[in-house]
């Protein structure tokens, strides 16, 4: 599996983790549920926000929470497309 | 050699209609799973991608030549200088076609293998152009090569299918076992017009069956 490979299936399982929760989710649990440490999870959640995949909202003590966009969904439905057709050819 | 010989007087231009139709499919598959390369950098996804491209040009090549010769002949400009004529358009037509189709077949047959040594791409390609233009018949020499290619690469949807029982695996075993049952009829129709008609139904139930795959990856 190459690093790139890796990249887009660990952004598959944050905003699915993400949807999971009902489309609001914590970095805490995205950490955790993902499997990441802080610095993956900070460098992952800007490369989602700069691609536009999810955003980030703050309650009034400032605590951050993340929702996937239109985007975002198209994105999960675009991987399990990917992943349905590769295993369909036997690519994996 | 010549593929004029090959088709029933009744089937010229519907094998040109089929043969743009297996163009457009193989085309498609071959564009998304560049696409799936692009997104995941899946090696495989890549290597498949380029050889669904090399089958879909010589798709278009062997339509484009088809109806080359046909509307010359139905043009009745049969007189000898035309006949040399169109036997030089469908000899060129026919050994680009063979060409880009074992090679798109080799390339497919490398992915099966799931070899990541680039050499044995090499080596089965360089081995299956040679054997073509070096026979004395080309033409069964290249449906031979692909009926044993096909076989492989068919087997090892099926076998995919057996570890993944799926509509999607299973749309996809029964496509390539069809092109390669196709491709065995094309090794007979050299001598008998009917089985080239069959071979073209057989391959327009290949590329029916990859078009339901298509559906339920999409679904």
């Amino acid at each position: 599996m190459s690093g790139k490979r890796g990249r887009i299936a660990i952004m598959n399982d944050m905003l699915e983790i993400i949807r999971n929760k009902n489309n609001k989710a914590k970095p805490t649990n995205i950490m955790y549920k993902a499997n990441l440490s802080h610095e993956m999870l900070i460098e992952y959640i800007t490369e989602l926000m700069q691609k536009k995949f999810i955003i980030e909202t703050k309650d009034k003590e400032g605590r951050r929470t993340y929702s996937l966009t239109d985007k975002g969904y198209k994105f999960l439905t675009d991987y399990k497309q990917m992943q349905g057709f590769l295993a369909s050819y036997d690519l994996n | 050699m010549s593929t004029i010989l090959m088709s029933p007087d009744w089937f010229f231009g519907y094998d040109v209609l089929f043969e743009l139709f297996f163009f457009i499919i193989s085309l498609a598959i071959a564009f998304y799973a560049l696409k799936v390369y692009h997104a995941t950098s899946q090696k495989l996804a890549q290597y498949f991608g380029f050889g669904f491209l090399l089958v879909a040009s010589s798709y278009l090549v062997q339509s484009i030549s088809n109806y080359l010769v046909y509307s010359k002949l139905n043009a009745q400009i049969c007189i000898m200088a035309n006949v040399s004529s169109v036997s030089v358009v469908d000899a060129i037509g026919t050994y680009a076609y063979m060409l880009l189709m074992i090679s798109g077949f080799t390339v497919l047959l490398f992915v099966s293998l799931k070899s990541d040594k680039m050499r044995t791409l090499w080596i089965l390609l360089s081995v299956s152009i040679i054997a073509i233009m070096l026979s004395k018949n080309p033409l069964y020499t290249f449906y031979l090569l692909s009926s044993i290619y096909l076989a492989f690469i068919a087997w090892n949807f099926v076998e995919n299918y057996l570890k993944n029982k799926q509509a999607m695996t299973l749309t996809v075993a029964l496509a390539f076992i069809f092109l390669w049952f196709g491709t065995f009829h094309f090794l007979i129709s050299v001598d008998h017009e009917l089985f080239y008609v069959i071979g073209h139904i057989l391959g327009l139930c290949a590329y029916i069956m990859i078009l339901i795959n298509w559906y339920l990856v999409r679904k």
